[in-house]
């Protein structure tokens, strides 16, 4: 530069004004993730790994490790998962060869028969599977197949557990392998038939070897799954004597209160390094299924079931009749009866259950308004959140974000009772100018905020990589600044897919129950909480009536979502093929 | 309005240089076409003007303004610099007229001025009638003239247009190209248009500057680059100049002597005799020889393509070290393939620099 003169707007070196509102932005969000994920849990590491009261390293953990009821626990829950996982495999692949390779009509129908237990949450499940296969059962007493009065449901059992879980997670299972099968190179498929092989010979020796990657990394996620799930076992194992470490964790801290959360986070952290071995195993395989098929023109020519197609289509529809429709049909008939054993009938059909739940009692009415606010409140504030993460992500392929946004993802994929613990050990003591949190609404907000934070992003960041990053420098040109762009530009063409995210989080806060059975207090009910009580009080119809509410807005709110994700481009809906 | 100033500008992304050491002064108004094979930096320069990339060494001057140094950078916010884009990039949520105003919204221009700058700026790429249209209902070429008028509105100082016609059908290419000088002309803004087609560059610039591997080969006005070509890089990529060796066998007024294959030809350029030298010639170069007196070229027919008022021939001079291709227009009927002919050489460059 020399003797030249410097210009009015060359005398800040070091600083970038390029980044400036940028780095303000970034930052924030660095805080908000810091503050909901990260000290919560490095807070549960410090705790599960400090030294024993006799100051033997890591004396908590090993504590744990060698007591004989965690050891129980662990051996329930590897057991309840891996067979569930099989249950899951079962239902899924087969669902999954059968809509995508054979020619059964009515394939969305039957999609949806499949989905369906993932829109319903686990307790909510439990509950209807408990009401159908219970002695007063409204749909197998008339048929007689009801067990017989006074004796306990055989559903509260391993392998109860096992069965539910099963189902619930097969969806899991049938969304990987369908998209696995339908990657799979149609010319794989009709060089196998050129060559002779029939519809079940190529279906033995070429598609499900070549799907195997898939249909592991969805048993992967299923096994995953089972290992944090708190609504089965805790509705039917703990009448069932079946403990689970989720539930042994429940129990536990309720027994003994906030003394015990040295040991529950030690058993936390040993829930959290089995569900971290399994996420590992899936990315292996999903990895390996993503080198070992590449994208190709068409799907294959769905093969001809011939004469076998309608009894095929008959089994279909009745096994997935059986998982997905009847328990719900049982749930609804459950809350229509005036008291538990009661037969349904003309003469007994009431809606006093529904009038008790809305009307009468307290908890319920304070339930549905706590779960509605709070499933609210953070599908709001994840949205606004998610939508500047996604844009560094997408538009700005900033590093940081791309960090924000693998660290938003672990609250969702770690059980949801070792993130309750994280949230307990870290806002329990008392903080500067907002005190303690424990037993308020703000730690179920806090704990929610960072569960479903990934909810938000993964739709934003899928859509906002559709997006022309032109789009954006132009905003630039324009004269416009971050704000501007994100307000004006950004925001209004990311609106589908942040409608999407937060309706998909609204569906799913408003029935949580894993984190919130944990976190809750009186007063802080949630709905997921008031279901569970009211059933374990023995109160079964009533709980079985705002399960059935709860059902309806759920499916009303998917509903929405599919509608809604109609045109938006791939990942943004979960469930969609 | 503004000059474009880049001192020793080197850009490098994670293994690649994408600009080295680049030097180039750009006059206020003037409309520069940078032109090179894709990936050779002529976007990422581009990028720079505009600020959406970091330098990584030099500075960058728009008028008197320093813009980009390593260490610092005034965001594109602030540049007064408009682009048109080759994707478009039109915001898919706004209306036409949304679009051309946006940077006046933003800036706060009034409402009276800025109706009257948004009117003008569609008028005058010929879009006034579509203000309330969407830019999902236009064809390409209308959405490219909304970018361009969303460009003007905003009265910018430089506009740099990244193969703004990429997208488009040869035919609506023409027009619009006749559209960018006819507004270069009466906006009066300096303008920087990436391409990577000669024959655009040369339609539209007031000079050329031609890339390749993130360096500057030559800047000229599109006459001398196409006629006295610096290296042979460019020698080849503007006007498909065939590079042959020649010995340089004296010196003559203007000119030099050459001896091509055994015969001896006049060309333009310098160089001192005993020196080994490359020679572009370009079609019009060339002539075949039917009952030429001088001593000509001899070369074989391999194939030959008719152009309506002439035919192109590709010609095998195996007298010249590495038989090289040639091509030659002849306006008869053309000679039958594999036949043998006399190629005339009328004219030709003398590349600088000895022949490697």
């Amino acid at each position: 530069m020399g003797d030249t003169p410097l210009p009015r707007l060359a005398r800040q070196p070091g600083l970038s004004p390029t980044f400036d509102a940028e780095t303000v932005l970034l930052g924030a969000l660095v805080l908000y993730v810091g503050a909901l994920v990260l000290v919560p849990l490095a807070r549960l590491a410090f705790e599960a790994l400090t030294p024993g009261a006799d100051g033997q390293p890591l004396g908590v953990l090993v504590g744990q490790w060698t007591s004989s009821a965690t050891r129980r626990a662990l051996g329930n829950t590897l057991e309840a998962s891996l067979l569930a996982s099989l249950v899951s495999v079962a239902i899924g692949v087969l669902a999954a060869v059968a809509l995508t390779l054979t020619d059964v009509r009515a394939k969305a129908a039957l999609a949806f028969l499949v989905l369906l237990p993932l829109l319903i949450p686990a307790q909510i499940t439990a509950l209807a599977w408990i009401e159908l296969a219970g002695s007063s059962s409204p749909i197998l007493q008339p048929l007689g197949l009801a067990p017989q009065p006074g004796t306990t449901n055989p559903l509260y059992s391993m392998w109860g557990i096992v069965l539910v879980m099963g189902v619930e997670h097969s969806p899991l299972v049938f969304l990987t392998v369908r998209a696995g099968l339908a990657h799979l190179p149609r010319e794989l498929v009709e060089a196998a038939r050129l060559g002779g092989a029939g519809p079940l010979r190529t279906l033995a020796a070429i598609v499900l070897p070549l799907a195997r990657p898939s249909i592991m990394a969805g048993a992967a996620l299923s096994f995953v799954s089972s290992i944090g799930n708190f609504g089965v076992p805790a509705l039917l194992g703990i009448p069932g004597r079946v403990l689970m470490l989720t539930t042994l964790i429940y129990q536990r801290l309720q027994g003994f209160g906030p003394r015990a959360l040295g040991e529950v986070a030690a058993i936390a952290l040993i829930l959290a390094g089995l569900a971290a071995l399994g996420l590992v195993a899936r990315a292996l395989f999903a990895r390996r299924g993503a080198a070992a098929l590449e994208r190709t023109g068409g799907r294959a020519e769905p093969f001809r079931l011939g004469r076998a197609r309608p009894a095929i289509e008959a089994a279909l529809w009745l096994a997935l009749t059986a998982t997905a429709v009847l328990p719900l049909l049982a749930l609804v008939a459950g809350s229509l009866v005036p008291a538990l054993g009661v037969p349904l009938g003309l003469h007994t059909i009431t809606l006093a259950n529904y009038r008790f739940a809305l009307f009468e009692q307290d908890a319920t009415l304070r339930a549905l308004r706590n779960s509605f606010g709070l499933a609210f409140a953070a599908a709001l504030v994840s949205t606004a959140v998610a939508i500047p993460i996604a844009y560094g992500v997408a538009l700005r392929r900033s590093r940081l974000a791309r960090f924000l946004d693998a660290f938003a993802e672990a609250p969702y994929a770690i059980p949801g009772t070792v993130l309750a613990i994280a949230m307990i050990l870290a806002f329990l003591r008392p903080l500067p100018l907002i005190g303690s949190l424990y037993g308020t609404i703000w730690i179920l907000l806090a704990a929610y905020l960072a569960r479903f934070l990934a909810l938000a992003v993964r739709p934003m960041v899928a859509g906002m990589q559709m997006i022309d990053r032109g789009i954006d420098e132009a905003g630039r040109l324009a004269g416009a600044g971050l704000f501007t762009r994100l307000a004006f530009i950004i925001a209004p063409i990311a609106a589908p897919s942040a409608v999407a995210g937060a309706l998909l989080i609204f569906m799913v806060a408003v029935n949580e129950l894993t984190v919130s059975a944990l976190l809750w207090s009186t007063g802080n009910e949630t709905l997921g909480v008031v279901i569970f009580f009211l059933h374990t009080e023995g109160n079964t119809p009533a709980a079985s009536a705002v399960a059935t509410l709860s059902v309806a807005v759920t499916v009303a709110l998917a509903a929405a979502v599919s509608v809604l994700g109609r045109n938006l481009p791939e990942g943004v809906v979960p469930w969609r093929a | 309005m503004a000059s474009v100033t880049f001192t020793g500008v080197s850009k490098r992304f994670a293994t690649t240089r994408a600009v080295t050491g680049l030097d180039l002064a750009i006059a206020d108004g003037e409309f520069v076409a940078l032109l090179g094979p894709s990936g050779c930096g002529k976007t990422t320069l581009l990028r720079l003007v505009a600020g959406f990339e970091s330098l990584d060494e030099g500075e960058i001057r728009l008028g008197d303004t320093l813009v980009g140094t390593p260490r610092w950078a005034l965001p594109p916010e602030h540049r007064r610099v408009g682009m048109v884009f080759q994707s478009y990039a039109l915001w898919p949520h706004m209306t036409v007229g949304q679009n051309v105003a946006f940077a006046l919204n933003v800036r706060r221009i009034p409402k009276a001025a800025r109706e009257r700058r948004v009117a003008d700026a569609l008028a005058m790429v010929g879009l006034a009638g579509h203000r309330q249209r969407r830019p999902s209902d236009l064809s390409g070429g209308q959405k490219q003239r909304v970018a361009l008028a969303r460009c003007l509105a905003m009265e910018p100082d430089i506009i740099l247009l990244d193969e703004p016609l990429a997208n488009l059908d040869a035919h609506l290419r023409g027009a619009l190209q006749q559209e960018f000088s006819r507004l270069h002309k009466k906006v009066g803004a300096t303008f920087l248009y990436v391409t990577h087609d000669q024959s655009e560059a040369m339609a539209l610039a007031d000079r050329i500057a031609v890339m390749d591997g993130g360096r500057l080969q030559q800047v000229a006005a599109p006459r001398v680059l196409y006629r006295e070509p610096m290296t042979e890089m460019v020698a080849r990529f503007v006007g498909g100049g065939m590079i042959v060796p020649v010995d340089v066998v004296g010196a003559t007024d203007g000119g030099a002597e050459v001896e091509i294959g055994g015969i001896l030809a006049r060309v333009r350029g310098t160089g001192r005799p005993g020196e080994r030298r490359l020679l572009c010639l370009h079609p019009e170069d060339l002539a075949l020889a039917f009952a030429s007196q001088s001593p000509v070229l001899r070369a074989r027919v391999q194939a030959a393509a008719f152009q309506g008022a002439s035919t192109l021939l590709t010609v095998a001079a195996d007298e010249i070290a590495g038989a090289p291709e040639l091509y030659v227009e002849t306006a008869g009927p053309p000679p039958e393939t594999g036949a043998c002919v006399g190629l005339e050489i009328r004219g030709g460059w003398l590349l600088p620099g000895a022949a490697p």
